[in-house]
C-alpha cells in the first residue's frame, strides 16, 4: 500500500509542476521577437518566393490569433488539452499537432527506452567485469573505450557512422528506419525484420555515451561495495566468486544507478534529438528543430511540454524501480 | 595420527602484505592447536595480526595484497584425513566446501556484515541450500530451527525481515544462526561483541558458550578484551606485532601471566579497586614498516636485557605454558 | 626486516606535507590528468595567439585550391631523387580538372619543392587588438601549405580550426564562470537559510531540471535574433548556457552546505557572534570550494559539446565567427564527407579537449575524495 500511495502522491504533485512548465514552454517559444508570420515571411524571402504582402501577413496573424496578448494565446492553447487538442502546426498546413505527435511519438519513446535498456544491458556486465578484474589489460582497454564513448558527442558519432557505413557497409540501413518499400505499409513479419535491421545504428549511436558513463559508474560502485564487510561474510559462507559478485555485490552496486536513471533520461532524450536530426529519422527531434526555426509555437511548445512530461514520468518510474529494488527505501515509504 | 583430539594444527604460519610502501609481516610465524570441543582465545591489541590469522584459516585474508608466505594449516575433518588449508587455492572448490560448513566465522559489525537487501530467510537459506542437499521445505525448517536455537523470538516472522529492522544484538544472533546452520566443527568469532552494548555482550557470550557445549564444536575467539577471554575460553594465545608471545590454558594465564606484555595487559585493566592513574604500557606499537630487530616488545619492556635487542627470543616451555621471552630461557639459546 | 633507509625517510616526509601540497602530489600521480593538462595548456596557448600560430587568416580563401586535400601526409624529407633534406618540404600542389568527372583533382608538381620554415612571413595581422605583425609560426615561402586541407571556398582548415578554437574553448570557460557564480550563490543560500527559501528554490530547480537541457538550449538559442552581429550571438549563447546549467551545481552545493551547516564549528562561529556573511565566506565556501571546482571542470566539456551541437544545427555561432561545431555544418550533407573526409578534423579537436577536461575533472575528484588518501 505504501508504494501505491507514494505513486499517487507523486503523480498529484507533478501536476502543478507540469502546469508551470507548460507556461514556461509556451513563454520560451514566444520569446523571440516576431512571430510565426514574420518567420514565414523570412522563409519566403530567403527561398526566393519574393516578399509576402503585408495584408497576407496580417491575415495569418488574425487567423492564428498571433496579435493577441500572451495569456489569451496561452489559454487558446491550453483549453484544448482536455480534449487532446494541442493546437495546429501552422508551418505544416494546419495539421493538428496531435496527429503529428501520434505519428512520431511512439517511435521516439521506443528509441529512447531501447537506447536506455541497451546502455544498461551492456554497461552493467562490463562494469562488473572491470571491477572484478581490476588493473587487467581488458580493464584498461574497456576504460579507455568508455572514455572515448563519453567524449564523442552523439551527433558527431552519427556523422561518423554515416561516413563509415558509406565507405564500408551497405548504406541502405543507415539514416532511416524503414526501407523504401515498407513505408506506409502495414506491419507484418517482413516489415518487422526490416525495421530490426535498421535499429542497431540509431540505438547504438544514441546509447553509447550513456553506456560508457554507466560502465564507469558501475565499476566504481562495485569497487566500493566489494570492500564492504558483508562481502566477506558471503565468501565465508562458501559461496563461489561469481555468486558473490552478482548476487551480492552487483545487486547493491546497481541501486545508485537505478536512482540516477532520472538523470540519464534527459541525456538520452537530448542525444536522440540530435542524432535523429542528423540521421533524419522519423521522430520528434527533427520536428522540434523545424518548428523552432519556423516559430511554430503550438507545435514547438507542445513538443517541449511532452518531452518534459516524459521526463517526469521517467523519473517516477525510476523512483518506483528503486523502491522495488532496495527494501530500505520501501521501508521508508511505509 | 596420534593426536586425534586436534581439530586444527597451525604450524609456523606467516602472512605477508605486499603494498606500495613495502612488505608488512602481518603474521610472522605463529603456531597453535585448536582441540576438538574446546575453545581457544587469541588476544592482543589492534593490528597485532590476530584477525588476519583467523581469516587465513579460511583463506579469507585480503587479496591480492595478502599472501601466505609459509607454514601449514592442518585441518582434521575426521579421523583418517588431514588437509593443509594453506596449500589450497584461494576460492577453490575445496576451501569453499569447508567455509560455512565445517568451519564458520562470525564478524564484528553485524550491521555491515549482513547483506542489507536480502531478508533474513534468504541469507539463512543461502548457506543451508549450498551445503546440504535438502529440498526447499526442509531447508526452511532448518532455518527456522537455527533461529530458534539462537533464542530469537517468533522465528517465522523474522525470516521475512531485513537486517535494518533488527537491533544490534538480534543481528548478531542471526549471524550466529547462519554460521551454525550447517553444524560446523569450528566456529571462528572475530570480536563478536565489540560493537555491542555491555548488557547485550553478556547475553551473546552466554549464548555462544551454551551453543558450543550443545553442539560440541570447537571455537576460536578473537578479542582484545581479557574479560571475554576469561569468560569463554579454555586456552589462550597472546599476540604482539604478528607473533605469539605467550601460550597457555586460560586458567594458567590468569593465575600467572609470564610475558612482560601479558603482565602489562592485565595491569592496565581498570578494576573497581583501582585508585589513582590507570597504568598503561609506555611507548606505542611499532610502525609496521620499522619493526625492531630482536624482540619486538623490547622498546616498551620494563625488564628488557641486552640480548633482547639483538636476538628474537625463542619459545620456552615451562610445563604447558609457553613464553617467547629471554627472561625464561634458563640459559638456553643465550 | 627494516625497509631501506630512503623509504623510511619518504614516509616521514609524507607525514609533514601541508594540505595543499598533498593535493598537488595526489594530482600529479594521475599521469593521464597531467598529460591532459599539458595538452589543454598547449591548445589554449595556440588559440589565444591564433593569428601567429595559424598559417593563414580565418577568412582567406584560395580560389585555385578549393577542397584541397590535407598535406600533412605529404611532408617529405627525402625527395624523389633520393636526396635527404634536413628541412622538410612538400611538393607544390596543383589543381587539375579531371576530364571525366569534371572535378578538380590535386596533383603534386614533383619539380617544385616548397620547404617548410618556422617563423615565416605571411599575411599581416593584428593579434589581440594591438600586436601587429606578419610572422607566422610555420609555413612555406612560396606556394601553399594546407596541413589539413581546405574547404569549399579554399579556406585553410587548420587556420579556421585554430580561430574557431577561440570560440569553442572560451565558451566553456566563460559559461562555467557564470554557472559557478549563479549556482554557488543559489545553492549556498538554499542550504544555509533553509525553510521556505530552500523549498522555493528547490521547486524552481526541479522545474528547470524537468525540461531537457538540450531542448532548452535549442529553444533559447532560437530566440537570438537573426540580425545580431556574431559577437552578440556569441555572448548570447554563453549566457544561455550559464543560465540553464546552474541547477545541477546549485543542488550539489546545497547538499554540501546542508551537511556542513550542522557542524560544530559552524555552531561555534555563530555563537561567537560572527555575521552571516562572514560565516559563509570564511567557513562554508572554502569547504565547498573543492567540490565546486570538480563540478565546474566537468561542466566545461558539456558546454563545449553543447556549443558544437547548436552551431552544427545552425542555431549557434554565426559567421563570420567560426567554431568547431560550425565548421562541421558542411558535413550535414553526407556526400561531402565521402568526397572530402578531412573536413571532419574539427571533431577530433572537440573529442580531444572534451577528453582532457574529463580526465582532469576525474583526477580532481579523486584528489578530493578523502578515502583515496
Amino acid at each position: 500500500m505504501g508504494l501505491l500511495s507514494y505513486i499517487v502522491k507523486r503523480t498529484l504533485f507533478s501536476i502543478p509542476v507540469i502546469i508551470v512548465i507548460s507556461i514556461l514552454c509556451f513563454g520560451i517559444i514566444q520569446l523571440p521577437p516576431g512571430d510565426y508570420a514574420d518567420a514565414y515571411a523570412a522563409v519566403a524571402a530567403s527561398t526566393g518566393g519574393g516578399s509576402v504582402s503585408k495584408e497576407y501577413l496580417e491575415k495569418i496573424r488574425e487567423r492564428y490569433g498571433l496579435d493577441q496578448p500572451f495569456w489569451i494565446q496561452y489559454w487558446r492553447w491550453v483549453k484544448g488539452f482536455p480534449e487532446g487538442d494541442f493546437g495546429i502546426a501552422m508551418s505544416l498546413q494546419g495539421t493538428p499537432v496531435t496527429d503529428l505527435l501520434k505519428e512520431r511519438l511512439p517511435m521516439t519513446l521506443f528509441l529512447n527506452f531501447s537506447a536506455l535498456i541497451f546502455a544498461l544491458m551492456i554497461a552493467l556486465p562490463i562494469g562488473i567485469y572491470s571491477a572484478t578484474h581490476q588493473y587487467s589489460l581488458l580493464d584498461y582497454l574497456l576504460t579507455f573505450i568508455a572514455f572515448i564513448g563519453i567524449a564523442i558527442p552523439g551527433f558527431i558519432l552519427a556523422v561518423f557512422i554515416i561516413a563509415i557505413s558509406i565507405f564500408w557497409f551497405d548504406s541502405s540501413y543507415i539514416g532511416r528506419l524503414y526501407s523504401n518499400e515498407f513505408i506506409g505499409k502495414a506491419w507484418n513479419m517482413d516489415k518487422t525484420i526490416d525495421f530490426l535491421k535498421h535499429l542497431p545504428v540509431p540505438i547504438i549511436t544514441i546509447g553509447i555515451a550513456q553506456t560508457s558513463n554507466t560502465m564507469r559508474i558501475m565499476r566504481g560502485n562495485m569497487l566500493d561495495v566489494l570492500k564492504q564487510p558483508f562481502i566477506q561474510t558471503a565468501r565465508s559462507k562458501g559461496l563461489s566468486e561469481p555468486v558473490v559478485n552478482w548476487k551480492h555485490a552487483a545487486r547493491i552496486a546497481i541501486n545508485p544507478i537505478i536512482s540516477r536513471i532520472g538523470v540519464y533520461l534527459p541525456e538520452i532524450i537530448a542525444t536522440e534529438m540530435l542524432v535523429s536530426i542528423v540521421l533524419n529519422l522519423n521522430t520528434i527531434g527533427p520536428l522540434f528543430y523545424d518548428s523552432l526555426i519556423a516559430q511554430d509555437m503550438y507545435l514547438a511548445g507542445t513538443i517541449l511540454l511532452v518531452i518534459s512530461i516524459i521526463l517526469v514520468l521517467g523519473n517516477l518510474i525510476a523512483d518506483v524501480a528503486l523502491a522495488l529494488s532496495d527494501p530500505r527505501i520501501r521501508h521508508e515509504l511505509n | 595420527m596420534k593426536e586425534n583430539n586436534v581439530l586444527v594444527d597451525v604450524r609456523d604460519l606467516a602472512v605477508n602484505f605486499h603494498i606500495e610502501q613495502g612488505i608488512v609481516r602481518a603474521v610472522d610465524g605463529v603456531s597453535f592447536k585448536i582441540e576438538k570441543g574446546k575453545s581457544l582465545g587469541v588476544v592482543g591489541e589492534s593490528g597485532c595480526g590476530k584477525t588476519i590469522t583467523a581469516l587465513s584459516l579460511l583463506l579469507l585474508h585480503p587479496q591480492p595484497e595478502g599472501q601466505i608466505e609459509r607454514g601449514n594449516i592442518f585441518f582434521y575433518p575426521d579421523r583418517e584425513n588431514r588437509i593443509d588449508i594453506a596449500k589450497l587455492g584461494i576460492n577453490s572448490k575445496q576451501i569453499r566446501k569447508r567455509r560455512g560448513n565445517d568451519i564458520s566465522m562470525i564478524f564484528q559489525e553485524p550491521m555491515m556484515s549482513l547483506n542489507p537487501v536480502h531478508n533474513i530467510g534468504q541469507q539463512l537459506l543461502e548457506t543451508i541450500r549450498l551445503h546440504q542437499k535438502v529440498d526447499k521445505k526442509t531447508a526452511k525448517e532448518i532455518a527456522i530451527e537455527a533461529l530458534r536455537r539462537v533464542r530469537i523470538s517468533a522465528p517465522e516472522r523474522r525470516m521475512k525481515e531485513y537486517p535494518f529492522q533488527l537491533s544490534g544484538g538480534m543481528r548478531q544472533r542471526v549471524m550466529i544462526a547462519i554460521a551454525l546452520s550447517c553444524n560446523p566443527k569450528l566456529l571462528i568469532a572475530d570480536e563478536p561483541t565489540t560493537a555491542l552494548d555491555v548488557t547485550i555482550e553478556a547475553e551473546i557470550l552466554n549464548l555462544i558458550i551454551d551453543l558450543q557445549k550443545e553442539l560440541g564444536m570447537s571455537m576460536m575467539m578473537i578479542t582484545h578484551d581479557l574479560g571475554v577471554i576469561g569468560e569463554v575460553t579454555d586456552d589462550v594465545v597472546v599476540m604482539y606485532v604478528g607473533k605469539i608471545v605467550e601460550k597457555a590454558s586460560t586458567k594458567k594465564l590468569f593465575d600467572e601471566p609470564l610475558h612482560p606484555y601479558t603482565k602489562a595487559l592485565f595491569k592496565s585493566r581498570p578494576e573497581i579497586r583501582t585508585q589513582g592513574r590507570l597504568s598503561s604500557i609506555k611507548g606505542s606499537v611499532p610502525n609496521p614498516y620499522m619493526i625492531p630487530k630482536g624482540c619486538s616488545f623490547e622498546p616498551r619492556c620494563e625488564v628488557a636485557m641486552d640480548i633482547c635487542k639483538k636476538k628474537v627470543p625463542e619459545f620456552f616451555d615451562l610445563g604447558e605454558h609457553h613464553v617467547s621471552c629471554w627472561k625464561y630461557s634458563n640459559g638456553e639459546g643465550l | 626486516m627494516f625497509l631501506k633507509q630512503n623509504k623510511i625517510q619518504k614516509n616521514e616526509e609524507f607525514l609533514t606535507l601541508s594540505e595543499g601540497q598533498l593535493m598537488w602530489r595526489q594530482f600529479f600521480k594521475h599521469k593521464v590528468a597531467v598529460v591532459s593538462s599539458i595538452i589543454l595548456i598547449f591548445l589554449y596557448t595556440v588559440v589565444i595567439f591564433a593569428n601567429f600560430f595559424a598559417p593563414y587568416g580565418m577568412l582567406t580563401g584560395h580560389k585555385f585550391h578549393l577542397y584541397a586535400p590535407p598535406q600533412i601526409t605529404k611532408i617529405n624529407f627525402v625527395d624523389n631523387e633520393g636526396n635527404f633534406h634536413i628541412r622538410p618540404f612538400i611538393y607544390r600542389q596543383v589543381a587539375v580538372r579531371d576530364p571525366k568527372t569534371l572535378r578538380f583533382v590535386y596533383q603534386d608538381n614533383l619539380k617544385q619543392k616548397d620547404f617548410i620554415y618556422f617563423f615565416v612571413r605571411g599575411e599581416p595581422y593584428t593579434m589581440l587588438g594591438f600586436i601587429k605583425s606578419d610572422i607566422h609560426f610555420f609555413g612555406v615561402k612560396e606556394g601553399n601549405f594546407f596541413l589539413l586541407g581546405t574547404d569549399i571556398i579554399g579556406r585553410d582548415l587548420l587556420s579556421r580550426i585554430i580561430f574557431g578554437g577561440r570560440v569553442s574553448l572560451s565558451i566553456g570557460l566563460i559559461g562555467v564562470i557564470i554557472l559557478v557564480i549563479i549556482g554557488t550563490i543559489v545553492g549556498t543560500v538554499s542550504g544555509y537559510f533553509g525553510s521556505w527559501i530552500d523549498n522555493l528554490i528547490q521547486r524552481i530547480i526541479e522545474i528547470i531540471r524537468t525540461i531537457p537541457q538540450v531542448a532548452l538550449w535549442m529553444a533559447l538559442a532560437s530566440i537570438i535574433p537573426k540580425e545580431w552581429p556574431s559577437t552578440y550571438v556569441y555572448l548570447g549563447i554563453v549566457i544561455i548556457f550559464g543560465l540553464i546549467s546552474w541547477a545541477g551545481l546549485a543542488r550539489e552545493v546545497r547538499g554540501k552546505v546542508l551537511a556542513i551547516r550542522r557542524s560544530d564549528f559552524i555552531y561555534a562561529a555563530e555563537i561567537s557572534g560572527a555575521s552571516t556573511s562572514r560565516i559563509i565566506a570564511k567557513h562554508i565556501i572554502p569547504n565547498v570550494l573543492s567540490h565546486i571546482i570538480v563540478i565546474a571542470t566537468l561542466s566545461i566539456p558539456i558546454m563545449i559539446i553543447g556549443e558544437a551541437a547548436l552551431s552544427f544545427l545552425g542555431l549557434g555561432i554565426k559567421p563570420p565567427m567560426t567554431s568547431w561545431g560550425l565548421l562541421l555544418t558542411q558535413l550535414r550533407e553526407v556526400q561531402t564527407l565521402k568526397h572530402y573526409p578531412w573536413l571532419i578534423s574539427p571533431a577530433g579537436f572537440i573529442v580531444v579537449s572534451v577528453l582532457c577536461f574529463n580526465f582532469i575533472g576525474d583526477a580532481l575528484r579523486d584528489v578530493n575524495d578523502p578515502h583515496s588518501r
